[in-house]
């Protein structure tokens, strides 16, 4: 009986360690609690900051350490696309639209790991400077596993995340991240 | 299945407690200990209240996650214990491009910022002091400003953009006339 006993409370003390875990996994990785969504991407208010929270500082520590302030930087971060579909080196995406709001911009790939994309052409990111805008200053970034062209971002073999960085953001952006105007990802094809 | 919770109920509250503790013992604890291993792996390279200028962000950069590969990165992990209370941060803004130099405490709080387009006459010249020393006696009236970390460890980052390939080495060359060291007597 004092077994049955012991044994019971060692398997309800396990199940509540890993249940706990499991739930911070949950809160911090799936639900992303403290961001807000603007289209595909989602951003933090108040990343970087001691007003940041439990929940965001968490996130934070996992998937962006040193992120700077809002009125310094802001990022956008996309694991899905404009449709909602997982994004994967398996599919083509085409990353298109205008030059955000910001002194500076760049839009890169990470992988799963959360560490940049090995590639042999070191195709890691498109910026500012980099990117090749048409005749009406838009601009269209493939990215894909295979070469695809002069705004080509290299994505690995199984599921990604892109991150578009604002460096000094326009008044309007700093004052409301969720409604910047932002390039969508679209998925192009699959293997 | 009500018949198990009813002979069960003090083992799922066990569970149930037990699972909450440990959810906020890891909510609270994950960012001081992600700042503490990336501190002491940023200080593996030269030690603390050192500044080392880290080669540009590529897929063989495993240190610090998601690195900008547009960005030069040079880093100050910080021990105010080892730095006698006080840590001076000195740079000259290099021209044309993004640059910045921020402050983070060990709860990954970023507590100071400043930029190309803020830095006055082209450099920023400030001192960390930390909850042990407080505020210190600057002496003199022109001795530099100084940022508060509520944390003895934390780190110094500056962030420098590469606006054009062909600047790399100039821009990588006026990185390294930075310097962060031990403050004492009004000097470095």
């Amino acid at each position: 009986m004092a077994i049955s006993v012991a044994l019971k409370a060692l398997a309800a003390a396990a199940a509540g360690i890993v249940l706990g875990m499991l739930l911070t996994w949950a809160s911090v990785s799936l639900f992303a609690f403290g961001t807000v969504k603007d289209g595909p991407w989602r951003t933090s208010l108040t990343v970087g900051s001691p007003q940041s929270g439990p929940y965001l500082r968490a996130y934070v520590a996992l998937h962006g350490l040193f992120a700077l302030k809002r009125s310094e930087a802001i990022y956008y971060d996309a694991t899905h696309d404009s449709d909602g579909g997982r994004l994967n080196g398996a599919c083509i995406y085409r990353v298109a639209g205008r030059d955000p709001d910001a002194a500076w911009w760049s839009l890169t790939a990470y992988g799963a790991d959360d560490f940049l994309i090995p590639n042999a052409a070191r195709r890691y990111s498109v910026s500012t400077e980099s990117v090749m805008r048409r005749g009406d200053n838009s601009f269209v970034i493939t990215v894909s596993q295979r070469q695809g062209g002069a705004n080509w971002i290299a994505a690995g073999n199984g599921p990604f995340s892109l991150t578009l960085r604002l460096y000094h953001p326009g008044a309007a952006v700093a004052a409301d991240p969720a409604k910047a105007a932002l390039p969508e990802i679209r998925k192009e094809s699959c293997r | 299945m009500n018949g198990f919770f009813e002979r069960n109920w003090m083992y799922v509250a066990i569970a149930a407690a037990l699972a909450l503790a440990v959810h906020a013992a890891t909510l609270v604890g994950l960012p001081d200990a992600a700042m503490a291993r990336a501190l002491d792996m940023l200080a593996a390279d030269g030690g603390y209240n050192t500044l080392t200028h880290a080669p540009r962000a590529d897929a063989n950069s495993r240190k610090i996650v998601r690195p900008s590969p547009d960005l030069l990165y040079s880093a100050c992990p910080f021990d105010l214990d080892k730095a006698h209370g006080a840590l001076r941060v000195y740079a000259r803004v290099p021209r044309g491009t993004y640059w910045s130099v921020s402050v983070f405490d060990a709860h990954t709080d970023n507590i100071f910022v400043e930029n190309n387009r803020q830095a006055r006459g082209g450099k920023v010249d400030f001192v960390i002091v930390g909850p042990k020393s407080g505020l210190i006696d600057g002496g003199a009236a022109h001795a530099p400003p100084q940022v508060y970390s509520p944390t003895t460890k934390g780190l110094v980052l500056f962030r420098t953009l590469i606006d054009d390939e062909a600047n790399l080495p100039g821009i990588d060359a006026a990185r390294r006339q930075a310097s962060c060291g031990t403050y004492s007597d009004g000097g470095m």
